[in-house]
């Protein structure tokens, strides 16, 4: 299901570790190993700053990623891709959670490993 | 459109240089199709013609683009009107006005008659409502709605009493968790802050009737709405928290389902002691996801800046990131009115898939069994969908209250999570230099094991046996047990860990208060050596030492 342009959605920036290394589905990520996955602080700084241009509201960055915020329009200007409702409630671009970087600058686009939605969560009540 | 005020409005309680707030929330009402303002509409506004204030689509995507670039930040947009929120001077030059605070009569809970204060603006005669005549707004917006203080009449402080065996808060949760005889020594929490990242928090009379402290909901990507819990969740859970640490100061981060991982990272940029989420999603085996990875850097990082981190084990999930390494993962443990315990068959218990020798749960809080665990009286927002959805039947697979009470029979992990959130609370309040891990070994230490039952079949009901298993990990919370354990570690050498990492370089700064190596400089000095804290620990879990006497 298609989303009005002005309803304002979200998703999760994760950006590449300062040695250009991102997690793979398999990789451990904890405390110990955290190090390994870090971006560079530059990095962060330049990446936050490039999303906030074009139109985006940024959250805190904690870990390798940071949350971009904005009406679906923007997601599809900057993305160059609509954004759909899926059956669970959740977000996805053409390809499915994770969206294509290539519209992105490519200044932009080389300091990420994914911009991603995330799926509703189940409460555990 | 109401016309500009041409004197000030004066109420009993009179006007002053009151303070504002920081951050001011408002409901911006783009042009109707109707043609005539809803702040002017002379007659009740009701289902019958609510579609004439509603606004052409590209009207509303054009004011929304302006607030923003303005400024603002747009929460939500609606057919009617677009959520912002903002400070004042914001809203002073978007829409050349003056703000002020007015206190006017009011009624609180409990039918208290005092004042509230009230946001206002110069603009019109019409309470709290702004006008954009004059400036650019004035083509795109009718009038600007300012929030206003609501208080609480549907519910009660007291829970609706059922016959059926159930436990109460927070009475019967601290005396199952055995926190009661830490409260009884002084531990009570005070002095932490615990972030709970859920659905909301609702101001319910029963938090406002026994004096719990809780900051002003921090919205998450996403969110809107920070006085409503429209799900009732995290509003019913922090029950269970304040139940085992009634003086920790609450940090509700309500997330919108879009969004978690955001919401996660705005609690651990509060730098709290502790956070609690009652949330995940079922992840029997890898890959993990970009979003999942997203989130266990996050989570990660979180407890590498000294941050307690509790994720419930599921409900038959294999919940992630209930099974992440660095997390204190809830599971449950039903106690029956004869005091008997068994693992709950509504809880998860497995070895993770995705991370080698990782056992689900660490241990348990208080959980109800199957077939819907209602097994928790917690109150809730009035008529919100867990108020509705638990409502209508009889006992077990209804709570046999109202639909619209504020009050709901409820557990699961959910329930487990901030239970062990408030014994980590009251640990590290008794010893403040303790890191996420010595939290967790210690709550595990002390807990009660649990030899009964076995965990939820959907994660292949392993039974419960004497000693650590993967029904119950190593049992049912003792907050009193860990916090003398606790205590006697601040008295002795307490170990050092290996340098803590930055939350992530250069990203998200933390205060010092949550850190491992942010030990409180007028803590007690050590005064045992490592041998005889060993051997105090030991006396203490095995049960042959009360700990009273320990400061």
């Amino acid at each position: 299901m298609g989303l009005e342009d002005e309803e304002v959605i979200s998703a999760q920036v994760v950006l590449r570790s300062a040695g250009g290394k991102a997690p793979d589905g398999e990789s451990v990520v904890t405390a110990a190993t955290l190090a390994d996955f870090a971006p560079a602080p530059e990095a962060v700084a330049r990446a936050v700053e490039g999303f906030r241009e074009s139109g985006f509201q940024v959250g805190s960055a904690v870990g390798n990623s940071f949350s971009i915020t904005a009406p679906a329009g923007t997601f599809r200007r900057v993305f160059g891709a609509p954004v759909h409702r899926t059956e669970r409630g959740g977000l996805a671009g053409p390809d499915g959670e994770t969206l294509r970087l290539d519209d992105l600058p490519g200044e932009i686009s080389r300091l990420l490993a994914a911009v991603t939605f995330v799926p509703p969560p189940d409460l555990l009540a | 459109m109401p016309i500009r005020k041409t004197t000030s409005r004066t109420t009993a309680a009179g006007t002053g240089a009151l303070p504002v707030p920081e951050r001011i929330y408002a409901q911006a009402s783009p042009h109707s199709v109707g043609g005539v303002s809803m702040f002017d509409a002379q007659d009740r506004i009701d289902s019958s013609v609510a579609a004439s204030f509603f606004s052409e689509g590209d009207l509303l995507l054009r004011a929304a683009s302006m607030l923003r670039e303005a400024g603002f930040d747009v929460l939500q947009v609606s057919p009617a009107s677009i959520n912002i929120a903002g400070p004042r001077e914001l809203y002073q030059q978007a829409f050349a006005t003056r703000l002020y605070v007015e206190q006017r009569p009011v009624i609180k809970e409990f039918g208290e008659e005092t004042v509230g204060e009230f946001i206002d603006s110069t603009d019109t005669e019409m309470p709290g409502l702004i006008s954009p005549r004059g400036t650019p707004f004035a083509d795109v917006l009718e009038g600007i709605a300012i929030e206003e203080p609501r208080y609480f009449m549907g519910a009660s402080m007291f829970a609706p009493p059922r016959s059926y065996w159930h436990m109460r808060v927070p009475g019967d949760v601290s005396l199952g968790c055995n926190a009661d005889r830490a409260h009884r020594v002084g531990v009570t929490g005070s002095g932490v802050r615990v972030a709970m990242v859920d659905t909301g928090w609702f101001r319910h009379p029963y938090f406002v009737g026994r004096g719990y402290h809780a900051a002003p909901v921090v919205l998450g990507p996403g969110a809107a709405n920070p006085l409503a819990d429209e799900v009732g969740h995290g509003t019913g859970e922090s029950a269970n928290l304040f139940a085992v640490a009634p003086d920790v100061e609450l940090l509700p981060v309500k997330m919108s389902f879009v969004n978690t991982i955001g919401a996660f990272n705005a609690a651990v940029a509060l730098a709290p002691h502790v956070i609690t989420c009652s949330w995940g999603s079922d992840k029997r085996k890898g890959p993990l996801t970009a979003a999942d990875q997203a989130l266990a850097a996050a989570v990660a990082a979180a407890v590498a800046a000294g941050i307690t981190v509790v994720f419930s084990a599921g409900n038959g999930h294999w919940s992630f990131p209930g099974q992440h390494p660095d997390v204190i993962s809830a599971g449950g443990v039903f106690m029956a009115p004869d005091e008997s315990l068994r693992a709950s068959d509504y809880a998860s218990g497995f070895m993770s898939a995705i991370y080698p020798e990782r056992r689900v749960p660490d241990l348990c809080g208080l959980v109800g069994m199957l077939p819907r665990a209602a097994y928790i009286m917690l109150p809730l927002d009035p008529g919100d969908q867990m108020d509705v959805g638990t409502a209508g039947s009889a006992h077990p697979d209804g709570d046999e209250t109202a639909p619209d009470d504020g009050w709901a029979c409820f557990s699961g992990t959910s329930a487990a999570a901030p239970q062990l959130a408030g014994a980590a609370a009251l640990v590290k309040q008794a010893c403040p230099a303790l890191t996420p891990a010595e939290v967790r070994a210690i709550l595990m230490s002390t807990a009660r094991d649990v030899t009964a039952g076995t965990c939820s079949p959907s994660t292949g009901g392993n039974a419960a046996v004497a000693g650590p298993d993967t029904a119950t990990g190593n049992g049912l919370v003792d907050a009193h047990k860990a916090v003398m354990v606790a205590k006697l570690r601040c008295l002795g050498p307490v170990p050092s860990d290996a340098p803590v990492p930055p939350v992530a370089q250069g990203i998200a700064p933390m205060s010092g208060t949550a850190g491992p190596g942010a030990a409180d400089p007028a803590a007690p000095r050590p005064r045992l050596s490592a041998r005889e804290v060993r051997e105090l620990e030991a006396m203490i879990i095995d049960g042959g030492i009360s700990g009273a006497g320990l400061p």
